[in-house]
């Protein structure tokens, strides 16, 4: 028993969807207290090969292959293997005891946790719900006691409240545990997590990926953790399969494939990633020197934490696109959803805005935009207060400004063909007439290397990536001095993402705008940007030059940020 | 160990088999030749083509809807099989009078499709336009539609209608009453439903882009939420028409609708009331007129909306 026996064993597996395969032959193994990851981008079929062993496959799916899971423990002695397989469980048979198998066997946990519960009962009458199907000889007290010590396990300290809680009353992260507690309130063997953390911030992440870890270590649980992140499988996982159109291009443990990876999608895939790379050496003595009292935000309002100076140096001397000047907004009177904010954005250079969910970047941007009038303070568009401008002369401002959507999907026109949403800020504008349009408009699907074709397609014929690059090309099409960028790349697959970053680098090179990117990312922050903002509750937390704040954080939180980060370092 | 299908996979791969022959049959035909679009619209064709050619068709048989033959009647009721049909009189005649009843249905069609389409119109243009402006403008231009369309809600429109009529001098043409009454009492419904489309379109980001861009409210309006909207308009129109045909004969069943002689379904439906059991036919043909048009309309509107919204097309 040298070596440990894997508690599923998947063999050819392959799923097919109207006669059409879409994963061809997988072979998996799970070991007992490992974290298994199944990485690839989206359409390569992960999903789909972890959903078939709960049987939780769509009902047009026709599943071939084997799939069997050990029950372990009674076989655990010498009886070998042959009769040890006696008491394997055929999870493709179509007498396999699904309710067995799904919630005893196996636990899933999803990727959207709001999404995942029902949102009219309380949260421990859904995890209550597990013990009732499998676990019949409780009463009801021994069934709350036994969730609410299931959730404590999961962390939850305050387990009585969230036995009592709605689903709209926790957070994401507070979701996740505990979708995890239901997830393995029956002591599966086998943990299958669908992008656990795809839907929630770095901090959170961090915390979830530990949980699970720990929980493996544990309850020797075998965990199937499917994500498109890299960073989270290096963060998490001992073994890893990449998995590239429904096939398995390579497998091994993690520090393998990551060091030396033989396929070259994986090497790609390795490559696209934005990578952090901070100076580990120069932390810890900044961090002795300031240490703001742990606990307490900043809320002084001036940037507590600021390298001015650096700052400078790394904007240069171009000309101001943009002057954001001491702006708050309130949505409710007194309540500041961003407050007392001031930065310059100047032409050529890339300011990133970082900052969890609720951090008040988007705020941002629409206040720069537009779409929201400052509370207090002004925003300058090339010395023009924005705010006050209305009409022609508000049109006329914006034409300077291009803006990014996170999903450029939804920011065009499903009706409307892509050349007529790429000229629509020209319509907007006025004063070309129908032939430069259509100049302007292949000269940009050009620059955002789109062959020439797509300006008669529509948006739904096009891919997330091609979207994208419509969505800049529209952004691009008055050469404004300011782009604004909201998340461009965050629904896009790494390998896409990679290449738009490349494109969005080379078009300010280009044509030399101002660029305010948005992100929650820290690897891309370090590749695109020159001036980093970080933002915590509407407040600026930190300041300065990117690469002083990556490898020098002055305050506790982007610090916290940092450490969060998934640091794929060889 | 051979290879394993699961039998349940492979039954459902049995129907997967037979759903992607039924759909592979229909992917490469356009989603609008199904069999509810044709057949209505067959059917709203043919009414077009009798309300158009009603003059000659009726002057094949040498007859029009005011010509009374006595010598088609046995005393006061059509003589002869079904109602007095024969060669000239194809649907047969009325009782009392002997008007030859084909030329009735073939010219009261005029009139229902008239009516049903142009207060269709009206209703449109003005529940379109003060939809979008209640859905974009919030605030005071919202509140005043809204209200103003719960008034037009709550308002009993047949007493409306009814007291119209008496006040409104004989000579007015009745046909333009008719359509002006039930196109301004028809637009709240479609009002309603802009207004809310709008509400969420307009928070879309491709709406939201326009606006970055400095977009006005028209352009935001005419190129970003009006194309959207355009589906959702032409399935409820189509299918408010056959409620209006219905409407115009329900208001001349109650004799506030057209005046005699001018043919009329709706009339001849309601003078046939009388004669019900003794010519039955004088209801058929006028009745099976109404429900055969209505029943076009709904279908093709129906079909309408299963070919324009991807996911209910999927389902039927």
């Amino acid at each position: 028993m040298s070596e440990p026996r894997a508690i599923v064993t998947v063999d050819g597996l392959s799923v097919s969807f109207d006669e059409r395969e879409v994963t061809h032959g997988v072979s998996l193994k799970l070991y007992p207290g490992r974290i298994t990851a199944l990485v690839g981008e989206s359409g390569s079929g992960k999903s789909v090969t972890a959903m078939a062993l709960p049987r939780l496959d769509p009902s047009v799916a026709s599943v071939k292959g084997h799939a069997f899971l050990d029950e372990g423990g009674d076989g655990g002695d010498d009886a070998g293997k042959d009769a040890a397989s006696g008491h394997d469980i055929d999870l493709l048979a179509d007498d396999a005891p699904l309710q067995r198998i799904r919630g005893e066997y196996i636990g899933t946990v999803f990727q959207e946790p709001s999404t995942a519960f029902n949102p009219v009962f309380t949260l421990g009458m859904q995890v209550a719900e597990s013990l009732k199907y499998h676990q019949r000889n409780l009463s009801a007290a021994e069934r709350k006691a036994k969730v609410l010590e299931q959730l404590r396990e999961v962390g939850l300290q305050d387990a009585e409240r969230v036995w009592s809680s709605y689903p709209h009353e926790l957070s994401g992260g507070q979701l996740q545990r505990v979708m995890i507690a239901m997830a393995i309130i029956n002591r599966p063997k086998v943990l299958i997590a669908d992008e656990p953390t795809t839907a929630l911030d770095v901090t959170t992440q961090q915390a979830i990926l530990k949980l699970i870890s720990s929980l493996a270590a544990e309850l020797d649980l075998a965990v199937l953790l499917i994500t498109h992140d890299m960073g989270v499988v290096w963060q998490a996982a001992q073994d890893v399969y990449v998995m590239h159109d429904g096939v398995i291009v390579e497998q091994g443990s993690v520090g393998e494939v990551f060091r030396n990876p033989k396929d070259d999608y994986t090497r790609m895939l390795l490559a696209a990633v934005p990578r952090l790379h901070v100076e580990e050496s120069a932390e810890p003595a900044i961090a002795t020197v300031r240490e703001p009292e742990p606990g307490k935000p900043d809320v002084s309002g001036q940037p507590e934490e600021s390298d001015d100076a650096g700052e400078r140096a790394a904007l240069g001397d171009g000309r101001r696109a943009a002057s954001i000047e001491g702006v708050s907004v309130a949505y409710r009177p007194g309540k500041y959803a961003v407050e007392d904010i001031s930065f310059d954005l100047v032409a050529g250079r890339t300011r990133a805005l970082v900052g969890e969910s609720g951090a008040g970047k988007t705020t941002i941007a629409k206040v720069i935009s537009g779409q929201l009038s400052p509370t207090r303070g002004r925003v300058l568009i090339d010395g023009e207060d924005l705010a006050r401008a209305h009409g022609r002369r508000k049109r006329g401002i914006l034409s300077h400004m291009g803006y990014v959507f996170q999903d450029s999907g939804s920011a065009l026109n499903p009706r409307k063909s892509v050349a007529w949403s790429i000229s629509e800020p020209m319509s907007v504008q006025g004063g070309f007439s129908q032939a430069d349009r259509r100049k302007r408009v292949l000269e940009l699907l050009d620059q955002v290397e789109l062959p020439a074709d797509v300006a008669d397609r529509f948006p739904h014929q096009l891919s997330g990536g091609q979207r994208q690059r419509v969505g800049i090309a529209r952004a691009l099409a008055l050469s404004p001095s300011l782009l604004i960028a909201d998340e461009p790349t965050s629904s896009l697959d790494v390998t896409v993402q990679r290449r738009v970053l490349d494109l969005l680098h080379r078009l300010q090179v280009e044509e030399g705008f101002a660029c305010l990117f948005i992100t929650h990312d820290l690897g891309i922050v370090q590749e695109v940007s020159d001036v980093i903002t970080v933002l915590r509750n509407g407040h600026v937390v930190e300041s300065g030059a990117t690469d002083e704040v990556l490898n020098h954080p002055r305050a506790q939180y982007t610090r916290t940020l940092l450490d969060a980060s998934p640091k794929i370092d060889l | 160990m051979s290879e394993v299908t699961a039998p349940a996979g492979g039954t459902k791969r049995g129907s997967a088999a037979a759903r992607s022959t039924a759909t592979g049959a229909s992917a490469d035909r356009s989603p609008y030749l199904r069999s509810s679009i044709i057949v209505g619209g067959v059917i709203v064709l043919l009414f077009v083509a009798l309300a158009v050619f009603a003059g000659p068709l009726s002057a094949i048989t040498g007859n029009d809807p005011y010509a009374e033959h006595p010598e088609a009647l046995a005393g006061s009721v059509p003589a002869g099989f079904g109602g007095g049909i024969s060669a000239s009189h194809w649907f047969g005649v009325t009782p009392l009078r002997g008007v030859d009843l084909f030329s009735i249905v073939a010219y009261g069609s005029r009139i229902s499709l008239g009516i049903g389409l142009f207060s269709s119109v009206i209703s449109l243009v003005i529940g379109v336009a003060l939809g979008l402006l209640a859905g974009y403008f919030q605030g005071l231009a919202d509140a005043l539609i809204s209200r103003t369309m719960d008034v037009f809600f709550g308002f009993p429109f047949l007493i409306f209608a009814i007291a119209l009529s008496v006040v409104v001098p004989q000579s007015f043409p009745r046909p333009l009453l008719l359509t002006l009454v039930l196109g301004f009492f028809g637009w709240p419904g479609i009002a309603r439903l802009v207004r809310g489309q709008t509400l969420t379109l307009s928070k879309r980001n491709f709406a939201v882009a326009s606006r970055v861009m400095g977009a006005s409210p028209a352009h935001v309006l005419w190129h970003q939420i009006l194309p959207n909207l355009m589906p959702l308009l032409i399935v409820n129109v189509t299918l408010s028409i056959p409620g209006r045909i219905g409407a115009e004969a329900g208001l001349s069943f109650l004799g506030v609708g057209m005046n005699p002689p001018t043919p009329s379904w709706g009339r001849s439906i309601s003078d046939a009331v009388q004669w019900a059991l003794v010519d039955p036919m004088y209801l058929l043909f006028p009745g099976g007129a109404l429900f055969l048009l209505t029943f076009g309309f709904n279908l093709l509107g129906d079909g309408l909306s299963d070919a324009i919204d991807p996911r209910k097309g999927v389902r039927a």
